[in-house]
C-alpha cells in the first residue's frame, strides 16, 4: 500500500465494505484499502491568510510500499528559495516497535539530516498540514469510538472520535482528540477535527474533491483550516499516477541529497515539467 | 438674594432634608454599578505607548504579560521531581481558565436579554452545557463577532470580551516543557521540541538538550541550573482586575495544591509577572480601602469632637461628607466612569477634603451662636458670612482641579473631574443641609440663654487663636527680617524643586516581605526578569526579515541591548538562526554564528573524488534554517516572525520594575538604533519599558504645565473676585510656595514624584480655603475700620482658628494612609497631610507678612472713608 494514507487514504475499497460497528475495524478498513503498489503525483501546496496567500510551493510526491513498510519521497521544485530541499519518511508496520524515521536534505546545509520521528508536530512546508497529517492512518494509537453516523455533503459517513492513548502519542501528533468522519462506502476520510490541549477545535480537514484515477478512488484537493490562527493550506494534486513502476532506489537515503529530478518524474510519468 | 434662601430652607427643612436623603440613596444604588478598570498604565489604549502591542499581537505571537513560576532548588532542578513538577504544572496552566458562577450568572442573564436571538441562546446553552471550559473561548469570539449585528449593548459586548479572555485565558507557554528547543540527539537526530516533553523525562537527557543552549539558559533555566522558570500568557483584558486576582489566586492555589500532593518536590516556588503585579497591587489597595475608609471616618469623628465639642458638630460634617462621597461614586457609576488605582483613593479625599465648607460654615455657626444666643439666628449670620467665601474657594477649587488634572492621563483627568463634583456637591449639601438640620431643633437653645458678647470677645478665648496671634506676632514686628527669610526660603525651595526626581518604583512599593515583593525579587535577580518588551524591525517587504543584514543587525542589537544591567533575557531570530546553524553543523564550532551574505563550502565530487568549491546565500541558509525548524516539529518560530516574515521582533526581559531604570535602558538603546538600523526599515517599540517612560513623560508634562495653568486660575479668579491684583496675588503666592516647599521636601526626603505623588500637587493649588476666608476676614476687619495689624489679629482669632482646624482635619485624616500596605498610599499619606499643613501655615505666615502691600488699597479706602467720615462729621 502507498499513498501513504494522505489524510487517511485516497483510494476506494474494491471488495464491498463489510459495515464494521466496532471504530477500530472501521478504521484498519481506512488503513488497509487498496492503493496501487505505488504512487506519484505533482502537488501544489498552497498557504493562506485571510485569503491573501502567504505562500505556494510546489513539489512531487512519491509513494510506495516496500515490503510492509510504506515510504514517500518530497522534492520541491518552486519557489527558488527551497528548490532541491527533498524529504524521505518511512513508517513501519503498526505495531512494531520500531520508530518511524524522516529525512531532510537542505542544500543550504549540503547535509541529509535526520529528524525525530517521535515528534510529528511539524508545520509540513510551513503549512497547516504537520508530518503527522501526512503520515499513514495510525488505528492502535488511538482509543476509538464511533459515536454516530452522519450525512456528509450526501455521503453516509461513520462520525469517530478518537483519544490517543499516551503521552508519546500526544506529543507525537500534537493532538489530544480526534474527529473522524469515514465514508462507509469508500472507506475514505472525508473530514477531521484536531483538539487541542485545552480541548479547542482548533484545526479541521476538509476533503475538497474525490476522483477515480486509474480505477482508484483519489482525494485530489483538500483543505486544512486552522481557526485559531484563522489560516488554511490547500493540496491539489495533479497528474496523479498509481503503479508506474516506481524504482525502490528513489526511495533510499543516500538519493536524497540528488534529488527528484524533473527527467526522473518525466521518465516515470512521460508528464511534461512542473 | 441670600436671605430669600434662607427663608426657604427654615421653612422647609424636613422637605429637604427628604430630598437631600431620596438623592443618596439614588446615588447609593447606582454605586452598585459602579465599574472597575485595573489598567494600570494610566494612558488609554489608543495612546501609542500602548496601542503598538496590540498592534504586534496582531503579528506575533508571545506577546502577551505573563505570569512567572520560578522553581529554585538549591543544589540543582535537574532532578525527577522537580523536572516532573515543571511537566505537570505546564500542563495544568495550560488548561486553566478564571471563570466561574458570575460569569455563567452574565451569560445566562444576556441570554434573557435576547430570548428571540435563537443562535445567540443556543451558543451560550453550548458554553454552560458541560461546564465552561477553555474551549468555549471560540464560541465566546465567535458570539463577539456578531455583537455589533445583535446589537448587544455596551455593557454586554464588555462583559462578552470579558468572559472570552477569561474562559480561555492562555495563549502561549515557555518553559522546559513549553519552550521548542533545537538540539541534537546522540545519533544525530534533530529535535525542534519542548525538552520535557513527558512525566519522568530523562535527567541526563534534559541536561544535554538545555547546556550551553542559548535558545534555553536565563529563560527557561538559569546558567547555574538552579532555577527553572513556567511563563504563562495570559490574554486577561488589563483592565480586568477580577480576572487577574482570580488568576494569581489560582495560580497560587495550583502550586500549593501540586506541593502538597507531591511532598517529594523539595523546590521553593516563586509566582511573579506583569499579571500577578496587577493582581497584587489591586488586592493590597482594596484590602486597605477596605480597612482604611473606616480609620478615616474614625479620625476625622474625633478631631471634630474634639474640635466642636458637640454632637451636632461631629454628626453634621460628617453626614456632609458621606453624603457627598455616595453622590460622587453613585456620579461615577451612572456616566459609566471606572473606579482605577487612582480614583480608587477618592473616597479617602473626598471624606477629608470636602469636610472643609462645613467644618468653617459650623465654626462661623457656632462663633456666631456664643455671640447672638440664638441657633437660628446664629445660622442665619453664619450662612450669610461664609456662603460668599465657600462658594468662592469651592469653585475655585474645582476650576483648579478640573484645569490642573487636563493632562494626557485620564486617570488624573477622571480624578480632577470627580473630586470637584465631590466638592461642589459637598458645597451644595452644606448650603442645604446644615441650616435644615440645625432649623429642626431650635427650642433647645432657649436653655442656653446668657449674656451675648462681641465677636472679638468671643475669638480671644480660643486657645488656637492665642497660639496663632503669638506665633505670628513677632512677624508683624519683624517683616523685613521675615521677608529675607521668605525669601531665602523661596529659593532654596525653588532649587530643591527642581531637583525632584521623576519615577516609579513599580513592585518597590510593596512591603518587603510580601510574596509577591520576594518573588518579583527572586525572579528578577535570579532568571529572565518581570518587564517585557519587544523591537519589531518591519522590513516591508515579503521575506525581507529573512536577509543577512537583518539577522545580522538583530544580533548587534541584542548584543547592544545586553551591555544594559537591567536586561536579563532577551530571544530573537538571530538566536534561532544561530543556534540551527550550529545544530545544522553538528556543533561545529566555527558555525555557532550567523551566515555570511555568501558562504563558500569545499566539497568532493562523488564522481571524480576531487574537491570544488561551491557558494551558498546567507539568506537561502537562513530561509532553509527556519524551513528545517518548522518541518522539524518546531512552531515558536511566530514568536519572532511575523506569517510573511516582512517583520522580525527581539524579546527582552528586564529585571527591574523601576521606571527610570526603564529610562536608561531606552537611552542606552534607542540612540543605537537610530544609529545602525538598515536602510528601509521601521521600527517599532513596545511593552513595560515604552509604557511606564510614557507615563513619567505625560506626569511631568501635565505638572509643568497643568500647574502653571491652574496658578494662572487661581490668580485670575482671585482678582475677579477681590477686584484687585493685589489681592489675587495675595491667594496665589501661598500656594506657589507652598508647592515649592513640597517639591523641596519630596527632594531631601528622596521620595519621587510619581502619578500619587503628582496629585499633591493639584491639590496644594486647589485648596485656596486658607487664603480666602483669612483674607475676607482681613479685609472685613479693615473695613471695620482697624489698623493691618490689629485687623490681621482679628482675623486670626476668627479665620485662623477655622483654618487650623481645617488643616488638622486634612493632615490627621490623610494619616489613616500611613497604615497602608502600599508605600505608593503611605507615601501619599504622609504628603498629603503634610503638604496642607505647610500649604495652611505658609497662608498665614506669606499673608500676614505682605499684608500692608497687599491690603495697601483696602487700607488707602478705609482711611479715606474715615477721613471723610471725620470731615463730616466737622462739617455737621
Amino acid at each position: 500500500m502507498k499513498l501513504t494514507c494522505f489524510l487517511a487514504s485516497m483510494s476506494i475499497v474494491f471488495s464491498a465494505a463489510t459495515y464494521a460497528e466496532d471504530a477500530d475495524k472501521i478504521l484498519q478498513q481506512v488503513r488497509d484499502r487498496n492503493d496501487g503498489k505505488d504512487y506519484l503525483s505533482t502537488v501544489t501546496l498552497r498557504t493562506l491568510s485571510e485569503d491573501s496567500v502567504l505562500n505556494q510551493r510546489q513539489f512531487y510526491m512519491l509513494q510506495k510500499d516496500i515490503e510492509k513498510d510504506e515510504v514517500m519521497v518530497l522534492a520541491i521544485k518552486a519557489p527558488a528559495d527551497v528548490r532541491d530541499i527533498s524529504f524521505l519518511m518511512r513508517s513501519f508496520e503498526e505495531g512494531t516497535a520500531q520508530e518511524d524515521e524522516q529525512w531532510m536534505y537542505l542544500p543550504a546545509f549540503r547535509k541529509v539530516r535526520r529528524i525525530s520521528a517521535t515528534d510529528k508536530r511539524g508545520a509540513f512546508m510551513g503549512s497547516e498540514y504537520s508530518y503527522y497529517d501526512l503520515d499513514k492512518l495510525r488505528v492502535t494509537d488511538f482509543d476509538s469510538k464511533v459515536i454516530k453516523t452522519d450525512m456528509l455533503d450526501g455521503v453516509e459517513t461513520y462520525v469517530i472520535e478518537r483519544e490517543p492513548k499516551s503521552q508519546d502519542v500526544i506529543n507525537k501528533s500534537g493532538y489530544y482528540k480526534l474527529v473522524t468522519w469515514v465514508d462507509k462506502q469508500r472507506k475514505l476520510i472525508l473530514k477531521q477535527q484536531y483538539y487541542d490541549a485545552k480541548g479547542i477545535l482548533f484545526k479541521q480537514l476538509d476533503i475538497d474533491k474525490v476522483e477515480k484515477v486509474q480505477d482508484i478512488w483519489t482525494i485530489t484537493a483538500s483543505t486544512m483550516s486552522n481557526f485559531v490562527e484563522n489560516k488554511k493550506s490547500t493540496f491539489l494534486f495533479h497528474e496523479t499516477l498509481y503503479n508506474q513502476g516506481v524504482d525502490d532506489a528513489i526511495f533510499r537515503k543516500s538519493k536524497l541529497k540528488r534529488g527528484i529530478k524533473d527527467s526522473d518524474v518525466a521518465e516515470l510519468t512521460k508528464i511534461s515539467e512542473l | 438674594m441670600l436671605e430669600k434662601y434662607l427663608d426657604f430652607v427654615f421653612k422647609y427643612p424636613k422637605s429637604i432634608l427628604a430630598i437631600l436623603s431620596l438623592i443618596t440613596v439614588y446615588f447609593f444604588i447606582a454605586s452598585a454599578n459602579l465599574s472597575e478598570d485595573n489598567n494600570p498604565y494610566f494612558l488609554p489604549k489608543d495612546h501609542p505607548a500602548r496601542s503598538t502591542i496590540f498592534d504586534l499581537r496582531d503579528e506575533f505571537t508571545g506577546t502577551y504579560d505573563s505570569v512567572m513560576i520560578a522553581l529554585h532548588n538549591e543544589d540543582t532542578v535537574f532532578n525527577q521531581a522537580s523536572i516532573n513538577a515543571i511537566f505537570d504544572l505546564s500542563r495544568a496552566a495550560e488548561r486553566m481558565n478564571y471563570v466561574d458562577e458570575t460569569d455563567a450568572q452574565m451569560l445566562q442573564d444576556l441570554k434573557a436579554d435576547h430570548p428571540e436571538n435563537s443562535e445567540l441562546v443556543a451558543s451560550i446553552d453550548e458554553i454552560l452545557a458541560d461546564g465552561m471550559t477553555p474551549s468555549d473561548g471560540l464560541i465566546a469570539r465567535e458570539l463577539l463577532n456578531r455583537a455589533v449585528e445583535w446589537q448587544l449593548t455596551t455593557k454586554q459586548l464588555r462583559n462578552l470580551s470579558v468572559f472570552a479572555e477569561r474562559v480561555d485565558p492562555v495563549r502561549e507557554m515557555a518553559g522546559l516543557s513549553s519552550t521548542e528547543n533545537v538540539f541534537l540527539d546522540e545519533y544525530g537526530t534533530m529535535f525542534a521540541q519542548e525538552t520535557v516533553n513527558k512525566r519522568n523525562q530523562d535527567i541526563e537527557f534534559v541536561k544535554n538538550a538545555v547546556i550551553d543552549n542559548e535558545l534555553i539558559e536565563y529563560g527557561p533555566i538559569s546558567p547555574d541550573g538552579k532555577v527553572a522558570l513556567i511563563v504563562v500568557e495570559l490574554s486577561i483584558l488589563e483592565d480586568d482586575a477580577t480576572g487577574q486576582v482570580r488568576a494569581y489566586e489560582a495560580f497560587k492555589q495550583l502550586v500549593a495544591d501540586y506541593q502538597i500532593a507531591h511532598p517529594e518536590l523539595k523546590d521553593d516556588i516563586y509566582i511573579s509577572g506583569v499579571p500577578v503585579f496587577f493582581a497584587a497591587q489591586k488586592q493590597v489597595i482594596d484590602h486597605d480601602f477596605a480597612t482604611l475608609l473606616p480609620i478615616v471616618l474614625l479620625l476625622i469623628t474625633i478631631i471634630l469632637a474634639v474640635f466642636f465639642k458637640t454632637i451636632l458638630g461631629v454628626i453634621i460634617p460628617l453626614i456632609n461628607v458621606v453624603m457627598c462621597t455616595i453622590w460622587t461614586m453613585g456620579m461615577m457609576a451612572v456616566v459609566n466612569a471606572p473606579l482605577d488605582v487612582i480614583t480608587a483613593i477618592l473616597p479617602v479625599f473626598l471624606l477629608t477634603i470636602c469636610l472643609s465648607d462645613a467644618i468653617h460654615v459650623m465654626a462661623e455657626y457656632y462663633h456666631q451662636k456664643k455671640i447672638v444666643k440664638s441657633r437660628l439666628v446664629a445660622i442665619r449670620s453664619a450662612m450669610i458670612l461664609m456662603a460668599s467665601p465657600v462658594v468662592l474657594t469651592t469653585i475655585t477649587t474645582c476650576l483648579t482641579f478640573i484645569v490642573s488634572t487636563s493632562s494626557s492621563i485620564e486617570s488624573l483627568r477622571n480624578f480632577g473631574l470627580f473630586i470637584s463634583f465631590g466638592m461642589f456637591v459637598a458645597l451644595i449639601i452644606s448650603l442645604l443641609l446644615i441650616p435644615a438640620l440645625l432649623a429642626l431643633f431650635p427650642k433647645k437653645d432657649i436653655f442656653k440663654q446668657q449674656h451675648a458678647q462681641s465677636s472679638s470677645d468671643v475669638s480671644k478665648k480660643y486657645f488656637i487663636s492665642r497660639l496663632l496671634v503669638s506665633a505670628l506676632t513677632p512677624v508683624m514686628a519683624n517683616r523685613k527680617m521675615f521677608t529675607v527669610i521668605f525669601i531665602g526660603l523661596f529659593i532654596g525651595s525653588g532649587f530643591l524643586a527642581s531637583k525632584v526626581r521623576v519615577d516609579d518604583m513599580g513592585s518597590g512599593y510593596f512591603p518587603k516581605q510580601s510574596d509577591f515583593r520576594i518573588s518579583d525579587d527572586f525572579i528578577n535577580n535570579h532568571i529572565a526578569g518581570t518587564s517585557p518588551g519587544w523591537i519589531e524591525v518591519d522590513t516591508g517587504k515579503d521575506n525581507g526579515a529573512l536577509t543577512v543584514e537583518i539577522s545580522h543587525f538583530i544580533d548587534r542589537l541584542e548584543q547592544h541591548i545586553h551591555q544594559h544591567e537591567t536586561v536579563n533575557y532577551s530571544y530573537s531570530l538571530a538566536r534561532y538562526v544561530r543556534r540551527i546553524n550550529y545544530t545544522l553543523n553538528d556543533f561545529n564550532p566555527e558555525y555557532n554564528r550567523l551566515p555570511e551574505d555568501v558562504e563558500r563550502f569545499i566539497e568532493i565530487d562523488e564522481d571524480t573524488q576531487e574537491p570544488y568549491e561551491i557558494t551558498i546565500s546567507g539568506s537561502d541558509i537562513i530561509r532553509q534554517s527556519i524551513l528545517m525548524f518548522e518541518n522539524s516539529g518546531g512552531s515558536d518560530v511566530t514568536n519572532v516572525l511575523s506569517e510573511d516574515f516582512s517583520k522580525t521582533v527581539l524579546l527582552y526581559t528586564l529585571g527591574t520594575t523601576v521606571a527610570n531604570d526603564y529610562q536608561a535602558f531606552l537611552d542606552h538603546t534607542l540612540p543605537w538604533i537610530e544609529a545602525n538600523k538598515p536602510d528601509g526599515v521601521t521600527i517599532t517599540h513596545a511593552g513595560s519599558p515604552i509604557i511606564w517612560t510614557a507615563v513619567l513623560d505625560a506626569l511631568v508634562k501635565s505638572q509643568t504645565v497643568s500647574a502653571s495653568i491652574a496658578l494662572l486660575t487661581v490668580l485670575l479668579v482671585m482678582m475677579a473676585w477681590f477686584r484687585s491684583i493685589r489681592l489675587g496675588l495675595a491667594g496665589t503666592l501661598p500656594l506657589l510656595s507652598t508647592v515649592m516647599i513640597y517639591f523641596a521636601l519630596m527632594t531631601l526626603l528622596n521620595i519621587e514624584l510619581n502619578i500619587g505623588t503628582a496629585i499633591i500637587s493639584f491639590l496644594v493649588l486647589g485648596i485656596v480655603d486658607y487664603s480666602v476666608h483669612y483674607i475676607l476676614r482681613i479685609q472685613h476687619e479693615i473695613k471695620n475700620g482697624f489698623t493691618i495689624n490689629h485687623a490681621l489679629v482679628n482675623a486670626m482669632r476668627v479665620s485662623g482658628r477655622a483654618i487650623i482646624a481645617n488643616v488638622l482635619v486634612f493632615s490627621i485624616g490623610f494619616i489613616a494612609l500611613l497604615f497602608s500596605q502600599h508605600q505608593a498610599l503611605i507615601d501619599l499619606g504622609a504628603l498629603v497631610g503634610l503638604s496642607l499643613l505647610i500649604s495652611g501655615l505658609v497662608t498665614l505666615f506669606v499673608i500676614t507678612l505682605f499684608a500692608p502691600w497687599f491690603f495697601k488699597d483696602q487700607l488707602n479706602a478705609s482711611q479715606s472713608s474715615k477721613t471723610m467720615a471725620v470731615m463730616n462729621e466737622a462739617r455737621t
